[in-house]
């Protein structure tokens, strides 16, 4: 029990982070009420302007600013009093969602009240005139009108008041939305109804029939609110993706202050910070593994399932799980700079911006509703002027069946909602889109570009063949190789150490480097030279028995590394970078779905060679120099391709702007995220694919929604005008079965109008969802741990 | 006597942006009456005895919304 031998703590290297270093200080404000990137720049503005603030950096996916400042001019109250100026609120730390969520969930429940009041009293006061029709109970008229005006006219208000205060607002401005057509269709029916009710005898003067609609008009408002009902739980559905990367944000951390662990909120957590993560326990923030080892599970950041073990020195990402080790790490980057935070803000705004096809479908719904006004007038005048008597009633019946059946919501709906489940669903695989723009070009592409280091490669030169001569065995080379390559930085040598991991390697006196050519060393007595042919032709020592391999290795794009011991030729290593394990699934999947593949490199030729004939790419354009890989990619595009470039994201940007999809593989680089298209966060080139594959289906699922749209339209409109009543009249009277569809003489009902209506919004939402459903290509090929070697199985060893 | 008053306010972007602004002329003990963030106006309602109609532009500019041609 000596206590003395234990080791004493060591010191915690970095100052401790609450001191204040000279005069700064840092908070984290949550913001209520941003929308935009407007709202965000308003805020860093004002708040930048108060005296003493150094640095302010908001998020709008956190909702949360960040700001630097000097306690000695400016405090806490300060700060929080500018974002009020800016007309924000700064909200308690540390509220959770819950809040947002009860308020939607407020939300819908009122839709579904009003929307089943109004369903119920309209649907009841169908089915009672029926029934003193039929049961011939002769009900006063009079007194029925009444009672049912009483009944129905607060809860037309009730229900329908979303709908009337949205159609007052734009009415206000002299425009009109499809809130307008229905707050009209309705205001129509219940008029008519109210004027043959309050003044019967100056009605039927004008030679209309005494007849109310007041159940109409509250099965029009039932089944709109109904609409709108469903669509609040279908939106609730499409922004699932969001929802669930919001949830992942981390809360609690063990952070160690004075030599203490103490459990802090997430977001209190600073640079520097040193953090223990037991087994099972999410990882807080991004950083840097400092001591321990663990497998962690970061599937909710790259959509890969297989755990990434952990050593010191390792990335650590906030949000993913700390498998079976406990780890401590250093906090790298916090808040709004952690990985997840950036993907929250980018799937947030790529599902908030608009897809050039959507323009298509706004410019028709601006003109739609006016257009929609005209026909109805149209042919409100027609049927008073020519139809059947009752012609007025029959007039405005038509009129209101117009209204209600032309709602453009399904054409807003078509694009927004496939655009969101689609980028989301992109977001759950790792594959993140910039915006809908890029979602849109992903399904034209034609050709893939891939860069080769990095990308098809794990850009990691590694030891793929060794060639011993005069009786060496494999280890042994290794062996010395690595001895003396230990002194070395050069990163061939770095590969060849990696090789001998498992070799127990001698010790190297008198190491000496040659610049461009090798390494010379004394190791167990013998003098060991490490290089390339020029360094063993210098020393004088025949290489000729290795020129077959030689030339094999460079038909193959190997580096050769040549061993001599004591003057004479031992073996060669063959280094060269390696595939990763699931490129050549990658492009034989791309080329499966009838698209061009393109090797892309500033390697030479046999190597660019040797890699497009190991994963079976189509084209090979070798030894071209980075600051040409885009004037490339502009010449494939002038053949009249599509062009995806999938790259790292750091070394090709410009070939990334210039490809009609760049896709970056960067795993949430700020630089990947700022050039690319899509940024692949799983290091996998066949996230292209996937990219491709969401892109054609969202493309595929609003092409369905606007004709689905339009067609509709197309269709109801001139049946809602009156079309099938000149046809009744020829064939004869409305057949009993289609009574419910046409009435009696042919005109459409305007009830059926409103379900037809909202079936239509509906059955959009619903295809949308579908993308949910939809299965990414994800072979799961070779396990992914370890690179596989390039090039043939390794030969027989030459005979000296 | 309530005075309105009418104001075209460019950096006006969302539907946020006028929640600001609601806001801000709430803070202020005005109201917003209409907000169209396509058109960019804004209709605000106040008493000239408690807030005045320059208080209220001062107000909006400090939150970088300042009111441009009505």
């Amino acid at each position: 029990m000596s206590e003395a031998s234990l080791p004493s703590p060591a010191p915690v290297p970095e100052p401790s982070p609450k001191q204040p270093s000279g005069s700064s200080e840092h908070v984290i404000l949550p913001i209520e009420g941003m929308f935009c990137a407007a709202c965000v720049l308003r805020i860093e503005k004002v708040v930048g302007r108060v005296d003493g603030v150094q640095a302010v950096s908001v998020n709008l996916a956190s909702e949360r600013a960040s700001i630097d400042f000097d306690p000695a001019t400016a405090n806490e109250a300060d700060l929080v009093a500018a974002v009020e100026r800016a007309g924000y609120d700064v909200r308690e730390l540390n509220i959770d969602d819950s809040e947002e969520e009860a308020l939607k969930v407020a939300e819908r429940r009122s839709l579904l009240r009003s929307a089943s009041i109004a369903l119920v009293v309209g649907w009841g006061t169908v089915l009672a005139t029926q029934i003193n029709t039929w049961a011939d109970l002769n009900w006063d008229r009079d007194a029925l009108f009444i009672s049912l005006l009483v009944v129905s006219s607060p809860l037309l208000v009730f229900s329908g008041r979303g709908i009337f205060r949205a159609a007052w607002r734009v009415g206000r401005h002299g425009s009109s939305d499809m809130n307008t057509l229905i707050a009209l269709g309705v205001i129509a029916a219940y008029g008519y109804s109210l004027a043959a009710t309050v003044a019967p005898g100056a009605f039927e003067d004008a030679g209309l029939k005494r007849e109310i609609f007041y159940q109409t008009a509250l099965i029009i408002v039932g089944a709109v609110m109904l609409g709108r009902y469903f669509e609040a739980r279908a939106k609730g559905k499409t922004s699932l993706a969001i929802r669930r990367l919001l949830d992942l944000r981390p809360r609690l951390a063990r952070v160690e202050r004075d030599g203490e662990e103490i459990e802090l909120p997430a977001e209190q957590l600073v640079v520097g910070d040193l953090i223990a993560v037991r087994p099972g326990e999410q990882i807080p923030v991004d950083g840097v593994v400092i001591e321990g080892q663990s497998g962690v599970d970061e599937s909710m950041l790259t959509g890969e399932s297989l755990p990434v073990d952990k050593a010191p020195e390792d990335q650590l990402f906030g949000a993913t799980l700390n498998g079976s080790g406990l780890l401590r790490m250093r906090a790298t980057q916090v808040g709004a700079e952690t990985v997840l935070a950036r993907i929250i803000s980018l799937v947030e705004s790529a599902q908030g911006s608009k897809a050039p096809v959507q323009r298509l479908a706004d410019r028709v719904a601006s003109i739609f509703v006016p257009v929609v006004l005209i026909i109805t007038l149209a042919t409100f005048v027609l049927w008073w002027a020519v139809g059947p008597d009752p012609a007025l009633t029959f007039a405005i019946l038509n009129a209101v069946a117009i209204l209600v059946v032309a709602c453009p919501c399904a054409l807003g709906l078509a694009t927004p909602t496939a655009v969101m489940v689609g980028s989301g669903k992109g977001a759950e695989h790792g594959v993140l889109f910039r915006s809908a723009e890029a979602l849109e070009r992903a399904h034209a592409v034609t050709a893939v570009v891939y860069d080769k280091t990095g990308t098809l490669t794990a850009g990691r030169p590694a030891v793929t063949e060794v060639v011993t001569f005069g009786g060496n065995s494999r280890d042994d080379l290794l062996r010395l190789a690595t001895s003396v390559e230990r002194g070395s930085e050069h990163a061939l040598a770095s590969a060849v150490v990696a090789a001998a991991a498992e070799i127990e390697v001698a010790e190297a006196t008198d190491f000496e480097a040659v610049a461009g050519k090798g390494a010379r060393a004394q190791v167990e007595g013998c003098e060991v030279l490490v290089g390339n042919v020029r360094l063993l032709d210098e020393a004088g020592i025949a290489t000729s028995a290795a020129a077959d391999s030689l030339a094999d290795f460079a038909k193959a794009g190997q580096t050769p590394i040549l061993v001599a011991v004591d003057g004479a030729l031992a073996g060669m290593i063959a280094v060269a970078d390696t595939l990763k394990p699931s490129a050549p699934l990658a492009v034989q999947a791309l080329r499966r779905e009838g698209l061009r593949t393109i090797l892309l490199t500033g390697d030479t030729d046999a190597t660019a060679r040797a890699i497009a004939a190991e994963v079976g790419i189509d084209e090979v354009l070798s030894e071209v120099l980075p600051e040409d890989k885009a004037a490339t990619i502009a010449r494939l595009q002038a053949e009249g391709e599509v062009v995806a470039m999938v790259g790292d994201g750091i070394n090709d940007a410009p070939a990334l702007a210039m490809a009609d999809l760049g896709i970056a593989m960067g795993g949430g680089t700020d630089v990947a995220i700022e050039t690319a298209d899509v940024t692949l966060m799983r290091d996998d080139p066949r996230g292209a694919l996937q990219a491709i594959q969401v892109g054609r289906s969202t493309m595929r699922i609003i092409r369905q929604n606007l004709v689905w749209a339009f067609g509709y339209n197309i269709l109801l409109i001139p049946i809602a005008a009156g079309l099938f009543y000149p046809i009744f009249q020829e064939i004869g009277p409305v057949p009993g079965g289609l009574g419910w569809l046409f009435g009696e003489v042919g005109f459409f009902e305007p009830i059926v109008a409103a379900f037809a209506m909202t079936m239509s919004s509906l059955s959009v939402m619903a295809n949308s969802l579908r993308l949910n459903r939809l299965k990414l290509r994800d072979d799961p090929g070779p396990p992914a741990a370890g690179a596989q070697p390039v090039g043939r199985s390794i030969p027989a060893p030459a005979q000296s | 006597m309530t005075e309105t008053k009418t104001l075209h306010i460019p950096a006006i972007h969302c539907e946020g942006c006028i929640e600001s602004i609601q806001r801000i002329v709430e803070r202020k003990g005005a109201k917003l009456d209409a907000g169209d963030h396509e058109t960019k106006n804004v209709t605000i309602s106040f008493e000239p005895d408690s807030v005045s109609a320059d208080e209220l532009v001062t107000a909006l500019s400090d939150a970088d919304f300042e009111p441009g041609e009505a």
